[in-house]
Order: structure tokens, then C-alpha cells, then sequence
């Protein structure tokens, strides 16, 4: 039996449409064929993950927009108009507006709290030009005389011109108590310029220079004085109130804007990136792009 | 009613359904009078079907679900008449909602358009998108149906139907026009090229 009819009966046997002489010809193959154990092996998963797709549940009001479109559209044939049910009302509802402002306020003294703690105890700006991260994961930081030193888990002076390299899965750096850069496993950002107000003690801007790989920028708070600006060899991205990630490899640069907007600057072009879409930025095109919906709620008896 | 919409799964068995309200004479009764221009049995046919068909509009073109389902009924009230009793209800639906699905798809411009080309509202999705990035955010089920809307029409509307409807052999012959080994061959080639898409995934 070939390698690929197996793999048929196997798709087949889940659909308990095989024979028992199929079956046990399908179980002879198994025993006995190596090279198509991991494809088989991998048949079962995927028959497993199909199993587990949940069913949608209907998005709200979806029953009354299809009635009403089909009212509209046959005033005259229907004779007795169909009735569109009308939600009853209920206190939860009535009162989501109050939990919504409660929850606003509650993050935002949240941020507040975290931000002001950080801001007293972990992040010291000694000099122009330097600045203490916070570390998490391994990273190896390299000056621009090519000394190396390796950061595991804890607070690093990083100064303009250091290139950091993640060493693990990701390395996340808090640069400033408003600014979380995830580096994932391999990639380089070189931190072009830290520039701050030591008068204000507040961060003027900060440049960074992705070399290759993901970075994933998450602005905790974001300042309009303080911005911060990361450039790839296709263009440079300026964020505002956001979280995003900038993939660059060679020849090309990828975005996606998860949160918030970032501003895109190109030679002899600028403009807006929105939370949901992204871009593939390469020398001759860019191509704008949408990211993935999320999953409407889904039914989960 | 409610019970009617409950999914079973049945370890190492084929699945029996889930959102496929079982078709009797009441079906057909409301059928004649939907047929017939009565509202309230139109209301109560949307009532027992859309879930159905919002689960195979949904999972064939996630961005124009609801259209599609709103577009189905349209044109099932329009042709009631038709309906001759001879199938399933669900089946009749079915059908009109993959011509409709297929109608739709046919009409779908170009996935990608140069960024001078489009406005903010007309951003389209890229197709290049691989599943190692999409598995990065621990988006398994957002690869599936990638890699489902990546299939040919006839694929992955036999894939949307036998595995994540449950319909038989026979139903799919029945809704798409076509015998019953050609939905099984289809069905094995949208499994295998889904196996592929997902193969980084499947570890």
C-alpha cells in the first residue's frame, strides 16, 4: 500500500467509512511503514483539533436584522408582518455603562499606581544618553566598541548605541515606566539614540533600529512629548498610544497594530497604521493589510 | 426548542449534529405557510435555521457572514414556493445558502490591493499569512479557518459541511450537486491540503 492511500483510509477510518479489510491493511501500513508514521501521527491531531472547533452562537440581533431585511424588501407579499422580538430589559444591561466607568477608573488608578512606584524605585536616568531597563529573559547587550555582556532577569544600564539581542524564546525590556519592548528569540534592536529630559526626568525620545526579527512594542502610557520611534531598512514607526509589532527580515518589513494607531514615515510618503491592520512594507510596494477578526463569542456546551 | 440547538459529540463515532433542527411535518407545515406570506412562520424558520447556517456562512467567508445568512433567507422567502417537500428543509437551505456563498465569492475582488489603490474602509486581508505566525499569537483555530477560506470553493464547502455540520454523504451529494464519491474525494484532498497548511501547528 502506498504511503498516500493510507493516508486516505486513515481520513477515511475517522469517518467510519473503511471496511475491516481496509482497516487492516490500514493497520499492516502502520506497523510496518516508518515514513509515514509522523504524517499519520499528525492525521490524527488534525482530526482531533477539527473535533474541537466550537460552534458559533449567533450574533445578537442577527434573527431581527434578517427579518426586518426581508421586511423591507417584501413589504407587500407578507400579510401579516412577522414580529421582531424586542430584548427584555434587564438590570445587568441597565448597568453596564456604570461597570465599564468603574473598570475605566479602576485601570486607570491602576496605571497610575504602577507607573508612579516604578518610577521611584527601578528607573534611574543618571546621565544623558542612559538609562536603567528592566530585564526579563536573557538578553546580550553589545556597545559600540563590541563589548558584550549577557543580562539574565534584573535591571542593566543600556546606552545609546547598544545593540540588544534576545537569547531565549523573547526577552522583554522595559526601557521607560511607559514602554515595554518584547524582543522574540533572535531579535536585534539597536537603541540609535535615548534622549532625555534630565530636568523633567522625563524621556525626550527614544530611537530604536530593528535589525532583524520581532519586536513587539507595548506603550503603557503614551506621551506625545516622549515618543518613541522604531525604524527598520524600509521605514520608521511612530507610535501613538499603542501596542504593535514590527517584524523586519531582509527586504521586507511587517506591521501589525494591535492597539491604538502608529504613524508610518517613508521616504517621500507618511501614514496611519489603525489597531486592527497592519502592513507589508517592502522597497517597491507596500501592501496594507487587515489583521484577523477575533472570534465572535462562541457557544461552548 | 433549546435542546434542538445542542451539539453532541460522540467519541471514536461519527458526529451527529449539532445545530440542525430535527425537519418534520412541522417544517413542512411552516414551510407552506411561509409560502404563503405568513410573517410569523417566516420569523420562526429564521428562529430554528440561522445558527445553522451562520456556522457554514461564518466559517466560508468569516467577513460576510452575516450577510450571506441575511442574503439565504432572503431569497428562501422569495422562492418558498419551490420548496417541494421532497428534501429536507435544511437540505433546501443548505443549498441556497451555498449558491449564495459561491455567488458571493465569485463576485470578491483580488485578496491584496497596493495601498495607493484602496481607502482606510476598503483594507483587504492578506492570504500570504502563514500559520507559524498565526500559531505565535495561540491562534490555532484562526489557522483552520485561514487555510479553510485558502481551499478551493468545492472543498471547503464539502469540508464545512461533513466535518464541522455533520451532514452524510448523501445530504452533501444532495446540497452541492454532485455523487457521493465525488464529496468524499473532495473531502480528502481539503484534508489533505488542510494537514499541510496546519503541519507546523500539528506538533
Amino acid at each position: 500500500m502506498e504511503c498516500s492511500e493510507a493516508l486516505d483510509l486513515l481520513y477515511e477510518s475517522f469517518d467510519a467509512q473503511i471496511t475491516p479489510a481496509q482497516q487492516s491493511l490500514l493497520n499492516g501500513h502502520r506497523r510496518t511503514c516508518f515514513a509515514c508514521a509522523g504524517t499519520l501521527a499528525k492525521a490524527q491531531r488534525f482530526q482531533d483539533l477539527i473535533h474541537r472547533v466550537p460552534q458559533l452562537s449567533v450574533p445578537r440581533g442577527l434573527e431581527s436584522r434578517i427579518l426586518e431585511h426581508v421586511l423591507q424588501k417584501n413589504a407587500q407579499s407578507l400579510t401579516r408582518p412577522a414580529k421582531v422580538a424586542r430584548p427584555a430589559f434587564s438590570w445587568r444591561a441597565a448597568l453596564r455603562p456604570a461597570y465599564a466607568l468603574g473598570g475605566v477608573m479602576a485601570a486607570g488608578f491602576a496605571v497610575f499606581f504602577i507607573a508612579h512606584s516604578m518610577l521611584s524605585n527601578n528607573f534611574h536616568r543618571p546621565a544623558d544618553e542612559t538609562v536603567t531597563a528592566s530585564v526579563q529573559g536573557t538578553l546580550q547587550a553589545t556597545t559600540p566598541n563590541n563589548q558584550s555582556r549577557e543580562v539574565v532577569e534584573g535591571d542593566t544600564p543600556i546606552t545609546t548605541g547598544e545593540v540588544l539581542r534576545s537569547e531565549g524564546s523573547q526577552a522583554i525590556v522595559a526601557i521607560t515606566p511607559h514602554l515595554a519592548l518584547t524582543l522574540q528569540g533572535g531579535a536585534e534592536v539597536q537603541v540609535s539614540r535615548l534622549h532625555f529630559d534630565l530636568a523633567k526626568g522625563t524621556a525626550d525620545a527614544i530611537f530604536l533600529k530593528l535589525r532583524h526579527g520581532t519586536l513587539r512594542v507595548n506603550e503603557i502610557l503614551h506621551r506625545d512629548a516622549s515618543p518613541v520611534h522604531v525604524a527598520t531598512s524600509q521605514a520608521t514607526f511612530v507610535p501613538t498610544g499603542t501596542t504593535f509589532a514590527v517584524t523586519a527580515r531582509f527586504g521586507a518589513t511587517d506591521l501589525a497594530v494591535t492597539k491604538g494607531s502608529v504613524a508610518v514615515h517613508m521616504p517621500g510618503r507618511s501614514f496611519s497604521i489603525l489597531a486592527g491592520h497592519g502592513a507589508h512594507i517592502t522597497p517597491f510596494k507596500v501592501v496594507r493589510v487587515t489583521l484577523p477578526v477575533a472570534h465572535p463569542k462562541v457557544h461552548t456546551k | 426548542m433549546f435542546p434542538l440547538f445542542l451539539g453532541v459529540t460522540i467519541a471514536g463515532a461519527v458526529r451527529s449534529y449539532h445545530l440542525e433542527p430535527v425537519s418534520n411535518n412541522l417544517d413542512v407545515e411552516l414551510m407552506t405557510k411561509v409560502a404563503n406570506g405568513d410573517g410569523e412562520a417566516f420569523a420562526e424558520l429564521v428562529k430554528r435555521y440561522t445558527r445553522m447556517l451562520y456556522n457554514v456562512a461564518y466559517r466560508y467567508n468569516a467577513s460576510s457572514a452575516e450577510d450571506l445568512v441575511q442574503e439565504t433567507f432572503l431569497r428562501a422567502f422569495q422562492h418558498a414556493k419551490t420548496f417541494s417537500g421532497r428534501s429536507k428543509v435544511s437540505s433546501w437551505l443548505y443549498r441556497i445558502c451555498v449558491n449564495v456563498c459561491l455567488t458571493h465569492q465569485s463576485r470578491a475582488g483580488s485578496p491584496t490591493t497596493d495601498i495607493d489603490d484602496v481607502n482606510e474602509a476598503e483594507l483587504l486581508v492578506r492570504e500570504d499569512e502563514r500559520p507559524e505566525v498565526m500559531a505565535q499569537r495561540g491562534e490555532t483555530f484562526r489557522a483552520l479557518e485561514d487555510g479553510l477560506r485558502a481551499l478551493p470553493s468545492q472543498q471547503r464547502m464539502v469540508f464545512i459541511l461533513r466535518e464541522l455540520q455533520g451532514l452524510s454523504y448523501g445530504e452533501i451529494a444532495d446540497v452541492l450537486g454532485m455523487n457521493e464519491q465525488a464529496a468524499r474525494t473532495n473531502l480528502c484532498r481539503a484534508k489533505r491540503r488542510l494537514q499541510t497548511w496546519l503541519d507546523p501547528l500539528l506538533v
